[in-house]
């Protein structure tokens, strides 16, 4: 089915170009975009059945209300098939990320190892700016945001008392369309002039100008991000319409509450950075002018849109992570979670701080200078709801009966690291530290310990 | 507990004392910088402490034996504390937040009677022009003790100006121009450096600035003027800067990002090509001969469209070898 759609792709672009007369007609770069990264990707999931059921129903056929299983797995085959069933959706998430969790990892080891001795010994500077790029890329988009997004599938259902999603067959969607995603940040590897190199922030004015492979990342990013809205609005009618009888919200696990709020996080920021990837997207294929200044486009424009999103999605990345962590510790403290209604609270003031703070990433960008004092305010008071939940979990562990299994180990480690991760984040909210530090490896020293001390040790 | 929470304070002052992070000051707004740098280090020193105290006492004293199933008590929270612990850090952060505020408001107060540099990125280079003087050079020299106001703009794509001993970085960006004031109050010769992805030379994006005392200062300026007012090679290899990235002993340059244009006779032959030509070639087709060792778009393309007659002069300059 893939091919199909994708010869179809390329009939509509080569037809159109023939009807306007523009020379050449075959133009591959945007039989690449339109055919490869558009459509053939409808074709992969209509050819493995994720549309059946909204087909069958448009086209009046008889719909099968088991449709693809909404009853689990009944063989390894079923894990890659398209199936309805929350938990079944949940480990293939889980098995897909951690693929891409080594493969992003051993993107970094490549690139670690070019940087072992000064000068270029085993890739050329174009593939080391794409590995880089791509090993972010990989690790926000396809690692870290969808593991969290599986695990919450799986744990989330069962915490509420409901019997399954609020969504199952979107469900089945959502999932599907992290391979699409990966593949194509992958193979920009292969397109002509390299893998996309701008970093995974790939800001114009130097995207504008890039080859092919950046347009994979413009379109990897549009399939990811519909993936994790989709999910996060199923999270979200989930958890406000399925509990069970008698389950208030002051009664929900914190789990629950920090997918809650991730949900609330996801469906609000990421239009933005899908919006974000178009405008560029746009400049590069019809020549439109969005960050052109020369024909009066604002090329600080692209980063307070894109960091509009990229903020809070830290948060998306951290908050679940935060939930596991709250039941992990009251668990092996033998202990209830310590100020449990502060804890909902203060998931919530990371949405409302979160979307406050994004100029945060640009202080040296050359944006209006008065902005940078309120930015450097919200982003300092994160550090309160941190504080309270570093300190609720310390209590909680406080006079409890600890058992140091190994997700109290972990839990333990997490919070040891991201401590540190966060007290180095304190240092960058303070805009005449951040300016001397700002592209340097201390920022990327911040990121790496709150997101792995962060997000992957959860 | 308290040992543990001192002793993980003593440990933590020591690696943040004894290692040293911050570049040796050389600005006013890099010792403004690092007094706020010390500040957060001893809040986050407190901080990390307790932290650190509280869970590794806690492991060793509330470890469950391995037969205790026991229940720990059911303590939901204690509003005293929980306000405590909100209201703290609030205090703490906003400290740091209006020292922050008072530091960058002073860093960007420009003075009187700074000095005026038009900093100008491109891919790959470096160009500082000073307005006053009409001087433009491939090397920013500033004046000690007097401020400095650099106007950055881009040519190209998004550029950051950066010298980790002034501290005060800026991008420069292209259709938006950006301003950055530098103080140097310390004599020496430091590292320009492009603090922002700007394509695959990025890494090789370097120039330098020395920093002199008012006379010498004067006196180079009135000496760049001298050099570029007599036209000819000398002035077009200044104008267009290009010592901020080769090595001529003629125009006293030392960089090292691109190769040395000393050596330019031995490169032509190597090429198998006449030097003239090799000259003119490699300044309006840089990726046509490529050095050994040298990647690719490394050089800017722009120099292909100078006037012929300033192009002939500065090819006549380099091969020479000796003044125009």
């Amino acid at each position: 089915m893939a091919p199909l759609f994708f010869g179809i792709g390329l009939c509509i672009v080569t037809f159109f170009r023939w009807l306007a007369g523009w020379d050449p007609v075959y133009d591959w770069t945007l039989i690449i975009t339109v055919g490869a990264l558009t459509a053939a990707p409808f074709g992969f999931l209509g050819g493995i059945g994720a549309f059946d059921y909204w087909l069958h129903y448009l086209s009046g056929r008889p719909t099968r209300p088991e449709d693809h299983s909404s009853h689990g797995a009944r063989s390894w085959k079923d894990y890659f098939r398209v199936n309805t069933d929350h938990k079944v959706i949940g480990v293939q998430y889980l098995v897909t990320t951690f693929v891409f969790f080594i493969v992003g990892g051993l993107l970094a080891m490549l690139f670690r190892a070019e940087l072992a001795r000064p000068g270029l010994q085993y890739v050329d500077s174009q593939t080391f700016n794409g590995l880089v790029s791509a090993h972010a890329a990989l690790m926000i988009f396809l690692f870290i945001i969808p593991a969290f997004a599986g695990l919450a599938n799986f744990v989330v259902p069962l915490m509420l008392g409901a019997p399954d999603m609020a969504f199952p067959r979107l469900n089945a969607l959502s999932y599907w369309l992290l391979p699409i995603a990966g593949t194509m940040f992958l193979a920009s590897f292969l397109a002509p002039g390299g893998a996309f190199a701008t970093g995974w922030t790939g800001y114009p004015s130097l995207a504008s100008g890039q080859p092919l492979g950046q347009t994979f990342f413009n379109m990897g990013v549009q399939w990811a991000g519909t993936s994790s809205i989709m999910t996060g609005l199923n999270f979200l009618v989930t958890i406000i319409t399925m509990r069970a009888p008698g389950m208030t919200f002051w009664r929900m696990p914190l789990l629950v509450w920090a997918n809650f709020t991730t949900s609330l996080l996801v469906v609000v920021a990421t239009p933005f950075i899908a919006g974000s990837q178009f405008f560029v997207m746009f400049d590069r294929i019809m020549h439109t002018n969005f960050f052109n200044p020369s024909e009066g486009g604002y090329v600080l424009g692209y980063q307070h849109i894109f960091w509009f999103y990229s903020h809070p999605a830290v948060y998306i990345m951290l908050l679940p992570g935060f939930g596991i962590v709250s039941e992990v510790i009251a668990v092996f403290s033998r202990k209830p979670i310590f100020g449990y209604r502060l804890m909902a609270l203060s998931l919530m003031a990371f949405i409302v701080f979160g979307f406050s703070v994004w100029a945060h990433h640009m202080f040296v960008a050359g944006m209006a200078p008065w902005l940078r004092v309120p930015m450097m305010v919200s982003t300092m008071l994160i550090a309160v709801p941190t504080g309270i939940k570093i300190f609720s979990w310390l209590a909680t562990l406080w006079e409890g009966r600890l058992h140091l299994t190994t997700p109290m180990l972990f839990a333990l480690g997490f919070i040891s690291m991201f401590v540190l991760g966060g007290l180095s984040g304190i240092y960058l909210g303070s805009v005449p530290i951040d300016i001397h530090a700002s592209d340097t490896y201390f920022i990327v020293a911040h990121i790496h310990y709150v997101l792995f001390g962060g997000s992957v040790l959860t | 507990m308290v040992g543990i929470g001192v002793a993980a304070g003593v440990v933590a002052a020591l690696a943040a004392v004894l290692i040293p992070w911050l570049p040796t000051s050389a600005s006013e707004e890099m010792d403004r910088i690092s007094f706020v740098y010390w500040f957060a280090t001893v809040i986050s020193i407190a901080i990390f402490a307790i932290v650190t105290a509280v869970i590794v006492y806690s492991v060793l004293k509330f470890r469950a034996r391995p037969d205790d199933e026991s229940d720990g008590p059911p303590i939901h929270g204690h509003t005293g504390l929980e306000i405590v612990w909100t209201a703290i850090p609030a205090i703490l952060v906003m400290a740091i937040v209006v020292v922050s505020a008072i530091v960058l408001a002073r860093n960007d107060n420009v003075g009187t009677n700074p000095v005026r540099v038009d900093v100008v990125a491109q891919q790959f280079a470096w160009k500082f022009e000073y307005p006053g003087s009409g001087v433009t050079s491939g090397r920013l020299v500033l004046p000690v003790g007097r401020s400095a106001r650099l106007e950055l703009d881009s040519l190209d794509v998004i550029h950051s100006f950066w010298v980790p001993e002034f501290g005060q970085k800026q991008d420069a960006v292209p259709g938006i121009p950006t301003r950055l004031v530098i103080t140097p109050n310390r004599l020496g010769t430091f590292p320009v450096i492009c603090a922002e992805l700007c394509g695959l030379g990025h890494a090789t994006m370097r120039s330098e600035v020395e920093v002199v005392t008012a006379d010498a200062f004067d006196a180079w300026l009135a000496e760049q003027k001298q050099a570029s007012g007599g036209g000819g090679g000398a002035s077009v290899f200044t104008a267009q800067g290009c010592g901020a990235c080769h090595a001529f002993k003629p125009a006293g340059s030392t960089a090292q990002v691109g190769p040395s244009l000393d050596a330019v006779a031995q490169d032509a032959q190597a090429a198998g090509v006449p030097v003239p030509e090799f000259v003119r070639e490699s300044i309006v087709d840089p990726d046509k001969y490529l050095n050994p060792g040298y990647a690719k778009g490394g050089m800017p393309k722009t120099f292909a469209a100078l006037p012929q007659d300033q192009l002939d002069a500065l090819v006549e300059y380099v091969v020479g070898g000796k003044g125009s």
